[in-house]
């Protein structure tokens, strides 16, 4: 059992509220950066995130085990993300002024979790890519996730990811290629 | 972007007011349900006693009509009505109450000779509304039968107006009081027959030997056969004999019969020991009173035979 999991334990079953405190500490930056792969929004992903944690503190919703803390965590952003989406598909609308601000608090959140320069340099680079293609590369890569908690938390086939991530690797490559990295010393 | 501190704060915020929220929810359900449990079981409970037939002790008699078999003529088209119906040595007897719709018969041997006295008690029990309604009786003894037309009759009973169905005695009710009728009486087989004077009032022997036994505690159902002219003329014509028949007050009734070949009418009344006794009778008038038989034109006795009105 992870830590996660320890602590929202504790706090599901005995109210201990540092448990919540430490789920949002150790998780709350790298699931707005996934989430930010599927709605493309730092804080519409900061938001769902929020959602997220608050749907545990209240429905209080049991594991039904097979994978890690992390993964289950995962799933449920994931699983309202495209909820957000599919109820805000008409109006995804971000104005001019409101861009700027967004870059800025993304940056914000990749100096923080990511800390190394060259991982914030993948990352811009694969924010150009798909959706698909960010999510598989980021559970892969940066969340250091294996290819069946991937699976898991996309709701898709490990064989499916496998080939996903073979994509998405070779369309981020030919991205930092034209951006002038060389792909192969990363 | 907001910091794991603010984050927190505000997801712990969400997750109180939601478990508030809820809270409330659950006291404001229970509150209803406080108010409405009690009115739910006790319809619960209602509609259990309901089809259970405890509310049927509603159409228990009052005291007060238990002790009253009213009788009158007049009519009314809501009854809630019981018919009873016996005889004294089991004779087969078939009780049906038109004015419910509604038969009971009612079934037994009769191991009496002919010739023996087939009496039938019939009482006519009625609910405590004071309604009235026509009651018809089948008597049957022996290989004939009383079919009796009775008069509307109030009087105390247990019809489950519920269900439409017969009365039914439960445990703590006071059985129903009886009225016994005479409408037939062996006389040994022998003919009774009498034509009366103007102003005469001829009682055959069946009758007399009927009231002698019986008295007060039965009322008795007779034919009246009138004449006039010092008993040379019959009257038969149906207006003269509702005239008397209406005159004459009490339970009475003009039949009209058809022996095969013509109709006649004939002059039927019930009365109690003293009307009969006291009989008041016009002067221009003679009267044979006697019980009627199966078949009006013919010799047979009355007393011998079964009956039919």
């Amino acid at each position: 059992m992870d830590n996660g999991a320890i602590s929202y334990r504790r706090f599901r079953d005995d109210g201990d509220e540092s448990g919540i405190a430490e789920i949002i500490r150790d998780y709350k930056d790298g699931l707005i950066l996934y989430l930010t792969s599927i709605v493309g929004s730092v804080q519409t992903a900061e938001e769902i995130a929020e959602d997220t944690f608050v749907l545990l503190g209240t429905k209080k919703p049991r594991d039904k085990g097979g994978g890690s803390f992390k993964t289950w965590l995962y799933t449920i952003g994931r699983n309202l993300a495209i909820d957000y989406i599919r109820k805000n598909r008409k109006r995804t609308f971000v104005s001019l002024e409101d861009s700027a601000e967004l870059v800025s608090g993304e940056a914000e959140v990749e100096r923080l979790y990511l800390r190394k320069e060259q991982q914030i340099a993948v990352h811009r680079a694969m924010r150009k890519l798909s959706s698909d293609y960010q999510q598989v590369l980021w559970l892969v890569y940066f969340e250091e996730l294996s290819s069946r908690d991937t699976a898991r938390i996309m709701h898709r086939s490990v064989r499916s990811v496998e080939s996903l991530l073979y994509r998405a690797r070779k369309s981020l490559r030919s991205q930092l290629e034209m951006e002038g990295f060389d792909y192969e010393k990363l | 972007m907001k910091s794991c501190e603010e984050m927190t704060q505000d997801v712990l915020r969400r997750v109180r007011e939601y478990d508030e929220e809820k809270q409330a929810r659950r006291t404001k359900i229970r509150k209803a349900a406080a108010v409405t449990a009690p009115v739910c079981a006790a319809a619960v409970v209602g509609t259990g006693l309901w089809y259970s037939g405890a509310f049927s002790q509603a159409n228990k008699p009052s005291a007060a009509d238990q002790g009253s078999n009213l009788i009158s003529e007049s009519t009314v088209s809501q009854s809630r009505k019981a018919v009873y119906s016996s005889t004294d040595s089991a004779a087969e007897t078939t009780v049906t109450n038109t004015a419910e719709q509604h038969r009971e018969e009612t079934t037994s041997k009769n191991e009496t000779a002919s010739g023996e006295m087939t009496e039938s008690k019939t009482t006519v029990a009625e609910a405590s509304v004071q309604t009235t309604a026509a009651a018809e009786t089948t008597v049957a003894a022996n290989t004939s039968a009383v079919r009796t037309t009775a008069p509307s009759v109030t009087a105390a009973g247990m019809q489950s107006a519920s269900n439409g169905y017969g009365p039914m005695l439960r445990e703590g009710d006071e059985p129903p009081e009886y009225l016994t009728v005479i409408q037939s009486y062996p006389s040994g087989g022998g003919n009774d027959y009498a034509v009366p004077k103007d102003g005469e009032v001829i009682l055959a022997s069946s009758v007399r030997a009927a009231m002698n036994e019986y008295g007060d505690s039965a009322q008795y159902r007779v034919r009246i056969t009138l004449w006039s002219g010092s008993g040379t003329k019959n009257i038969t014509d149906y207006s003269s004999l509702l005239a008397e028949s209406e005159r004459l007050g009490c339970i009475s009734g003009v039949e009209t019969y058809y022996n095969g070949s013509s109709s006649s009418s004939f002059l039927w009344i019930q009365a109690t020991y003293s009307e009969l006794s006291d009989f008041c009778g016009r002067a221009d008038y003679g009267y044979f009173i006697t019980f009627p038989s199966n078949d009006q034109s013919s010799t047979q006795s009355s007393c011998n035979s079964g009956v039919f009105y």
